[in-house]
């Protein structure tokens, strides 16, 4: 496997060139410590795989992407704090390992990157590109196996985690089945409308018709389908809900 | 004239009196809002004459109808009361109750109230001097009965409108009211009206000689009243009808009239008219040439009369004139010269009382112009003062405004200015906190765990727990010394140096500065010389920064050099500006200039060799 290292930063590269070859025997790395060597190496090279650092002393990990006409490969972005580029990252179902890495997380982007389908990330780059600097979104890119979507947040009814899925139901009767965990998107989506109700749901406040308090207490949605509440989220529901009422 | 409003509430004495009885015998079988007017009643009915029982009745009414809140019953037991008050010659305070009686009043639920309460305050004014006061209230009463077509009261109201209006001295309109009186009061019978109404006529005729008229009216009263047997109205008639006979020549009538009014006076005890009936009767005798007859009666009234009475006058003429028809022309002049006497006396005496009156009058004026001036004065003193004290208040609350406004502005000033210190002591803080730099460096550290290098490990985390400390303890210092700033700059950049490790620094102090005895603020020179790593010489294989502490007098001068490419406008110069945007607001909270610090860059031989940053900071070397 081919990999490819972009980052201004000395003793990143080193560190994650030692812990790929500690545990990939037959993997070959190309390192770059900017933004023009970097297009000159991934072309050249033609990586399967690229660790990209966001900030570098002549630019930025998107400005790269921008120079470069297909990028075919996974890339994985690698950034020295919580920048505001994460939410953008996060929303365009692109993956990123914080500094400093953990050796464990960079295994994984490899076998994920090995076990993928050559896949055309075009789409999620431009969106990426598009709103590296928003602090709101109203569009979120889902990707699973085979596709990418591009899905308005209002069209989103609610999510369900499904083992470390998570199934997205939509307005318009598509149900998606995302590879990430429920956690992840509740963190992601928590400032944009969307409530944990439950262990296992996460809902559009947008869609949401009324709280019957029957039973136990269930949600029901616009579109009819019930929600279960954990009996000590209820609060926490009823507070969004009146915040969201008087938003 | 006021006599004949008098005579107007005694006419109608028997008439009232007999009423009382039925009343009395009411009031012991009435409660309540009844019980209140016929106590009314009673206290009207003594308006004839016994002001105490008015006023007792009265006051009787006004207590219970207070407490049965019985609004009307108040009303009228306070005109009862005013009018008690006003019979006594208490006019102001029978104003106040009338007034008061007015206050409580309603106009339109009762209309008649509030004209009797004119009519009563009217009359109050009359008494009291004020006729053209009277004037409008009678007026406003005469129009109230007038609306309510309440003839009765009206007859009075017009009386006594003629009486005003002959006081102001409006003869003809006095005239015509008198005649309004009069057909009303002759339609209703109103004999207390009728009989002083005539009078007043007639008197008005007489003043003006018109001897018909005057005999028409003041016999018309005469024949009425000696009907009615009302004595004292008959005793008015005959006041007036021997002189209108005398002046007519039917001399037996003046005399019989005159002879009547005699005996009626003498009856009623009045030797003053009974006097002047005296005179007209001797009027009479020489009329009818009995003048020895005439002449003995006038000797006896000049005895009796003092110079100063009028009557003293014409009886001196008539005992002239009789003596010159007796022939007695030494009698006659003495009369004539004792009249000229009397009469020069009573002139000079008139003109003497007319002077006084003027200087009397003169002296009121000058007195109350004076009194008005000193009000006026004081008015004035009350005002200045009163200006001057609100000066004083305001130029005090002003000063105080200021004071406490400065105080404000100041706090307020010292508070933002901590607040804008403390921000700054956060974002120096933060800024060197900087989590790139911080991630960075455990980047680094990480490098030597997995490269199994556990000593230079060791090293570099040691380091760069120093470097923190330093950072958070002089982040909170305002002022550090020179020496301490340079052992943070060799440890940040001796940190650095692992990052980018064919970095070369060189830190350089001036020969005449001792950098233990120069106190600067803490990490002024770093933003620049983090900048200079990050875009200047970062990815350079030779890449140098220099630093140097210059003296400039009594300032310091400090110098950051990198060997990089020069100054970026692009978007990844965002940390540097954050950097040069902090100092520049320490440096102006420093009080320093702009032109404090300079950023170019090195140009030799057309070429650009990295950026020179100047940063002047003044009044920091002694001597």
């Amino acid at each position: 496997m081919r990999i490819a290292l972009i980052d201004d930063e000395a003793s990143v590269r080193e560190t994650v060139g030692i812990i790929l070859r500690h545990h990939f025997t037959e993997v070959q790395i190309a390192e770059a410590n900017s933004v023009a060597q970097g297009v000159s190496i991934v072309n050249d090279f033609k990586p399967d795989l690229v660790f990209l650092d966001i900030e570098m002393g002549d630019g930025t990990g998107f400005d790269l992407l921008t120079r470069l006409d297909n990028v075919s490969f996974p890339v994985v972005f690698v950034t020295a704090h919580d920048h505001y580029a994460i939410k953008a990252i996060k929303f365009s179902a692109l993956d990123y390992i914080l500094k400093p890495a953990d050796p464990e997380e960079i295994v994984k982007a490899v076998k994920k990157a090995a076990g993928a389908m050559a896949k055309d990330h075009h789409a999620q780059h431009d969106f990426l590109r598009k709103h590296a600097n928003d602090e709101h979104f109203d569009r979120i890119v889902l990707s699973d196996q085979s596709n990418v979507y591009l899905v308005k947040l209002e069209d989103i009814i609610s999510c369900k985690a499904e083992d470390n899925y998570t199934q997205f139901m939509l307005n318009d009767g598509r149900e998606l089945m995302i590879s990430r965990t429920l956690k992840y998107y509740d963190e992601l989506l928590r400032t944009q409308g969307f409530v944990r109700v439950h262990q296992s749901y996460l809902i559009n406040l947008h869609h949401l018709d009324r709280f019957d308090k029957r039973e136990g207490g269930e949600l029901v949605m616009k579109n009819g389908s019930l929600i279960p509440v954990a009996s000590r989220r209820k609060e926490v529901v009823m507070e969004a809900l009146r915040h969201y009422k008087a938003w | 004239m006021r006599y004949i409003l008098i005579l107007l509430s005694l006419a109608c004495t028997e008439h009232l009196i007999a009423q009382q009885d039925s009343l009395y015998q009411k009031l012991y079988s009435s409660s309540g809002v009844q019980r209140v007017d016929v106590l009314t009643d009673i206290a009207r009915s003594f308006q004839v004459g016994a002001a105490d029982s008015v006023f007792k009745y009265g006051a009787l009414a006004y207590r219970e109808a207070q407490q049965l809140n019985y609004n009307n019953g108040q009303v009228k037991a306070l005109l009862n009361l005013g009018l008690a008050k006003r019979m006594i010659s208490q006019y102001d305070s029978s104003l106040v109750y009338f007034n008061k009686a007015l206050s409580q009043c309603d106009s339109v639920d009762t209309p008649d109230l509030v004209a009797e309460l004119h009519m009563g305050i009217g009359g109050a004014y009359y008494y009291k001097g004020m006729p053209d006061v009277a004037l409008t209230y009678f007026t406003r009463a005469a129009e109230g009965f007038e609306k309510l077509n309440l003839e009765e009261r009206l007859t009075s109201a017009y009386s006594n409108l003629g009486i005003v209006m002959n006081a102001v001295g409006q003869g003809e309109k006095a005239l015509e009211y008198y005649r309004k009186a009069l057909a009303y009061a002759t339609k209703h019978d109103l004999l207390n009206v009728k009989l002083p109404t005539l009078i007043n006529i007639a008197v008005y005729y007489d003043n003006l000689e018109n001897n018909d008229s005057a005999f028409y009216y003041a016999n018309r009263c005469y024949e009425v009243s000696k009907q009615k047997n009302l004595k004292y109205a008959m005793a008015r008639a005959l006041l007036i009808l021997p002189g209108v006979y005398s002046r007519m020549e039917l001399y037996p009538q003046a005399l019989s009239s005159a002879r009547e009014g005699k005996a009626l006076f003498k009856e009623m005890g009045d030797s003053a008219k009974l006097r002047s009936m005296t005179y007209e009767e001797a009027a009479a005798y020489a009329g009818l040439k009995q003048h020895d007859r005439a002449l003995r009666m006038c000797k006896q009234l000049i005895e009796t009369l003092d110079d100063g009475q009028s009557l003293k006058e014409k009886v001196l003429l008539l005992a002239s004139k009789v003596s010159t028809a007796l022939g007695d022309h030494q009698q006659a002049l003495t009369y004539h010269e004792a009249f000229f006497e009397v009469y020069k006396n009573a002139s000079i005496e008139k003109q003497k009382q007319q002077l006084t009156e003027l200087e009397l009058k003169y002296d009121t004026d000058r007195k109350s112009r004076e009194i008005q001036q000193l009000a006026d004065q004081a008015r004035i003193q009350e005002l200045t003062i009163q200006r001057q004290s609100i000066a004083i208040i305001s130029g005090v609350a002003v000063f105080v405004a200021i004071i406490l406004a400065s105080f404000l502005y100041w706090r307020q000033k010292s508070l933002r200015k901590n607040l804008r210190v403390i921000q700054l002591e956060n974002s120096l803080l933060r800024n060197q906190m900087n989590p790139h730099f911080i991630f960075n460096a455990l980047s680094a550290i990480q490098k030597f765990v997995v490269k199994g290098d556990a000593m230079q490990g060791a090293s570099f985390i040691s380091r760069f727990a120093q470097l923190m400390r330093r950072y958070l303890q002089q982040s909170r210092q305002e002022n550090i010394s020179l020496s301490e700033e340079i052992e943070t700059l060799t440890n940040y950049l001796d940190v650095q140096r692992l990052r980018f490790s064919n970095l070369k620094y060189e830190i350089s102090v001036d020969e005449s500065i001792n950098p233990d005895t120069i106190y600067i603020p803490p990490l002024m020179a770093q933003p620049f010389i983090e900048n200079a790593l990050e875009h200047g010489v970062s990815g350079k294989v030779d890449g140098k920064v220099e630093i140097s502490f210059d003296q400039q007098g009594h300032d310091l001068k400090v110098t950051i050099r990198d060997n990089g490419e020069g100054l970026r406008t692009d978007k990844g110069a965002d940390h540097a500006s954050m950097a040069t945007r902090i100092t520049m607001e320490r440096l102006e909270q420093m009080g320093t200039s702009a032109d404090d610090l300079k950023v170019r860059n090195v140009i030799e031989d057309g070429n650009i060799h990295g950026v020179e940053v100047s940063l002047v900071l003044r009044n920091r070397i002694a001597g």
